[in-house]
């Protein structure tokens, strides 16, 4: 019986994997293609604001460097750092966009147990492994079981692995309704700086910032635009700490007076496709002032681009 | 510790393996101490709260035996029973009733001067206190000889396959089990490692899969649709169901792997044909608990309509009073209560009436009947899952006065939650209708079984929630 349950362990593993690997679409085809695949010379990491938000076309018709966009819907920075990590194995990109939300260091409840997603790529690094750990001590224990490691994923796996699906590309996923502003409130219900810091964000972060230093990786950490101000955080006001003592290239685009027309939001929290394209021109812009500043590129925000500049 | 962690998977075949090879006079050492550990893995110091009325019942029950006097009977038997309900009213109740009046002075103009308790509901307080309870009651009764050994009579408070979350066991079914020796039986193995694994199956990949569709309506109630909030409501009584008597599975399966046998707890209730069927099928050992000694004591059957029914209502009320400080359980109580007497008042004219419409009786009539109960068991277990009355009436709201929309979520998720629900249904009809052609676990083909095992397995493993936590019924 235990032979039995191994060997079909083992052959079911590896078959998942085949799929797991090859998927067309979705999430993980897109998280594959950093770890896999990834050539380009623009890495975009994030959450769905960053999946959403920047146009890799743009940015690569802008900077004329390639961009691929690796944000995924929901995930914080201990997702963003271990992808980042998973990639560095085989391409080292030349800049690093790094899309944050306010609380993106705040403690959060299901934040550890969905690491699970990285449990695929458990082989690919010691850094993975790490991460994974964190969720809890006997995780990597039960992650031998190789079916263990897509618990959650089949149907997923082989709906991508058959259908294409998603309008993504290059990473980039535009969505493409309108913000209803009459069911928006622009209030946010969080009490201000009520958030406690999650030693495990803060430590990811500083990973993060400590490999692009030692990769010679130019390192931009921007908060995208949203409709309603969430900023008053003490997770915000920790990241902008890190950033300035590490002097990474941080702007924050939430108060941006550019982005506050509700045309180009799809919820509060996100832009839709004409807001995205809008934005990554703005970004790009200012990339590009910093890239190279000789070029003769206007900014178009209405804000001072501040604090990083200087 | 709980049964869907990883510990367990380790903690479980360690300490049936030290089980079988100790000298049987050991074995009850083993067990406590393994019980101890299982306990104290949720609040260690929350431990002293079980010696404490494990030493008052153990002596309790000693005295009871000698004491030939009635009065002095009686009177042992009102201290022990104060003494558990006691410890019940301090952790669990004490700042429910001082909550309620904090509100009844306030609405007078007044202040309640009586602090709060800052303390967290040891966990599993009622089971283990219920079954203590049962012990003392049966020793006065004569219906059971006192325990001299106090580390049997603690084990049998603390055993812990079902420490937590029952089945509340009988001391006549469960004491002696620790006395006899029990030899290695590969029959009692194999039964109770498949129990087990039905009961991972119901709690990770049918409960646990639900209760994130679940989790997410009840949240955020206002904005869903009416269909939204039917589809959750029935979700979560398929996954109270699931967590509750995935749990007694896993209980009953690993306490027979060692060869004890526990009473059962369910049998498949939404295939009750009324609500009085119901709880014949729904948590036995608790329902069996108040008809014992409650319902009978109060008069039972024999007893006049009109208090019939008050009897009827009053132990349902304090039923819903068992699960849980808070007045949302109180009124799912009610409502079982009101269920069952308003089926009692109209169970002739409703003869009646479906035997002139032709389905009294056969199939439509046993699938109507299946779906009415199930309707009205969905309904309380609103009250049930809301956190408060205001959101109960909000979902109950949204569910009656029509609204458009209709939530899916993840669609992946959303097709997982319906092939466990299939499957559910699939393995319930089976065992209901005893179908002896679908066997797949007990298979006379040796090859099948083997099949059907690691199947079973590997549906929990790559379709489980594995941090879906803790089971519902811990918190009672």
């Amino acid at each position: 019986m235990i032979v039995a349950f191994v060997a079909v362990d083992q052959i079911a593993g590896a078959c998942l994997y085949y799929f797991f690997t090859h998927q067309v679409s979705g999430e993980y085809a897109v998280a594959n293609h950093v770890v896999y695949k990834l050539n380009e010379d623009v890495l975009v990491l994030g959450s769905s604001r960053a999946s959403h938000h920047y146009n890799s076309s743009l940015i690569k018709d802008s900077l004329k460097l390639s961009c691929f966009n690796g944000g995924r819907d929901g995930e914080g920075l201990l997702y963003s750092t271990a992808i980042f990590e998973l990639a560095l194995q085989r391409h080292i990109p030349k800049v690093v966009v790094l899309d944050v939300t306010s609380d993106v260091l705040s403690e959060k409840e299901d934040e550890k147990s969905r690491l699970s997603i990285l449990l695929p790529y458990l082989k690919q690094s010691d850094v993975v492994g790490n991460m994974i750990e964190k969720k809890g001590k006997l995780e990597l224990l039960k992650s031998h079981l190789q079916t263990y490691r897509y618990n959650g994923q089949v149907v997923s796996i082989f709906q991508h692995y058959f259908l294409s699906s998603g309008n993504a590309v290059m990473g980039f996923d535009p969505l493409t309704n309108k913000m209803d502003v009459s069911k928006v409130s622009t209030h946010t219900s969080l009490k201000p700086y009520s958030d406690s810091i999650s030693a495990d964000n803060v430590e990811a972060l500083n990973l993060l910032i400590n490999e692009c230093k030692r990769q010679k990786i130019q390192l931009f950490v921007f908060v995208s635009p949203r409709y309603n101000d969430d900023t008053q955080q003490n997770s915000y006001l920790k990241m902008k700490s890190i950033c300035n003592n590490n002097k990474v290239i941080f702007h924050d685009f939430t108060n941006d007076v550019y982005f506050k027309n509700p045309e180009y939001y799809s919820d509060r929290a996100h832009l839709n496709s004409r807001g995205a394209d809008l934005y990554t021109d703005t970004v790009a812009a200012f990339m590009k002032k910093i890239l190279n500043p000789e070029a003769n590129v206007q900014y178009l925000s209405k804000n001072d681009i501040h604090g990083s500049l200087n | 510790m709980i049964f869907n962690s990883f510990t367990f998977l380790l903690f479980f075949p360690v300490v049936t393996v030290l089980y079988f090879l100790l000298p049987h006079k050991f074995r009850w050492m083993l067990l406590l101490a393994a019980s101890c550990y299982f306990y104290m893995f949720f609040k260690a110091i929350y431990i002293l709260i079980l010696f404490f009325t494990i030493i008052i019942d153990y002596i309790a029950g000693i005295y009871l035996e000698k004491v030939t006097d009635p009065k002095k009977k009686k009177l042992l038997l009102i201290l022990s029973l104060t003494a558990n309900i006691g410890v019940l009213a301090v952790f669990k109740y004490f700042n429910f009733f001082n909550a309620n009046l904090s509100g009844i002075l306030y609405w007078m103009g007044y202040t309640n001067p009586i602090p709060f308790l800052q303390i967290l509901l040891p966990i599993g307080l009622s089971f283990h206190t219920f079954q203590a309870m049962s012990y003392t009651i049966e020793v006065y009764r004569g219906h059971q000889k006192a325990e001299h050994h106090f580390g049997i009579y603690a084990l049998y408070v603390m055993f812990y396959p079902q420490l937590v979350a029952g089945p509340i066991e009988r001391p006549q079914n469960l004491l002696h089990q620790f006395k006899e020796y029990h030899q290695f039986n590969a029959l009692d193995v194999s039964e109770g490692l498949k129990r087990m694994l039905i009961g991972f199956f119901k709690k990770v990949v049918v409960a646990d899969r639900l209760s994130i569709y679940v989790k997410t309506v009840f949240a955020n109630y206002p904005e869903h649709g009416s269909a939204t909030l039917v589809l959750a409501s029935l979700f979560f009584a398929v996954q109270i169901y699931c967590d509750f008597s995935g749990y007694s599975d896993i209980a009953i399966g690993s306490a027979r792997v060692m060869g004890f046998k526990l009473m059962e707890n369910f049998k498949r209730p939404y295939f009750a044909k009324s609500i009085s069927e119901f709880w014949s099928r729904w948590h036995i050992s608790l329902s069996t608990w108040f008809k014992d000694y409650v319902y009978i004591p109060l008069g039972g059957n024999r007893v006049s309509k009109s208090r019939l029914y008050f009897n009827l209502f009053a132990v349902f009320m304090i039923s819903g009073l068992w699960h849980g400080a808070n007045w949302t359980f109180i009124v799912w109580g009610a409502l079982h209560g009101f269920y069952l007497v308003c089926g009692m008042a109209t169970q002739k004219w409703r003869a009646a009436v479906a035997n002139k419409l032709g389905i009294g009786k056969g199939g439509l009539a046993n699938f109507l009947n299946i779906a009415f109960t199930i309707f009205l068991v969905t309904i309380s277990w609103i009250f049930f899952r809301a956190v408060s009355l205001e959101q109960a009436w909000g979902l109950l709201k949204g569910i009656f006065v029509y609204k458009s929309g209709f939530f899916i979520g993840e669609p992946t998720y959303f097709l997982y939650d319906f092939m466990a629900i299939a499957a559910l249904f699939f393995y319930e009809l089976k065992q209901e209708y005893n179908l002896r052609s679908l066997r797949f676990l007990h298979n006379e083909n040796w090859g099948v079984r083997m099949a059907s095992y690691l199947g079973l397995i590997f549906i929990i493993l790559l379709f489980g929630v594995f941090d879906g936590g803790q089971f519902i019924y811990f918190q009672f």
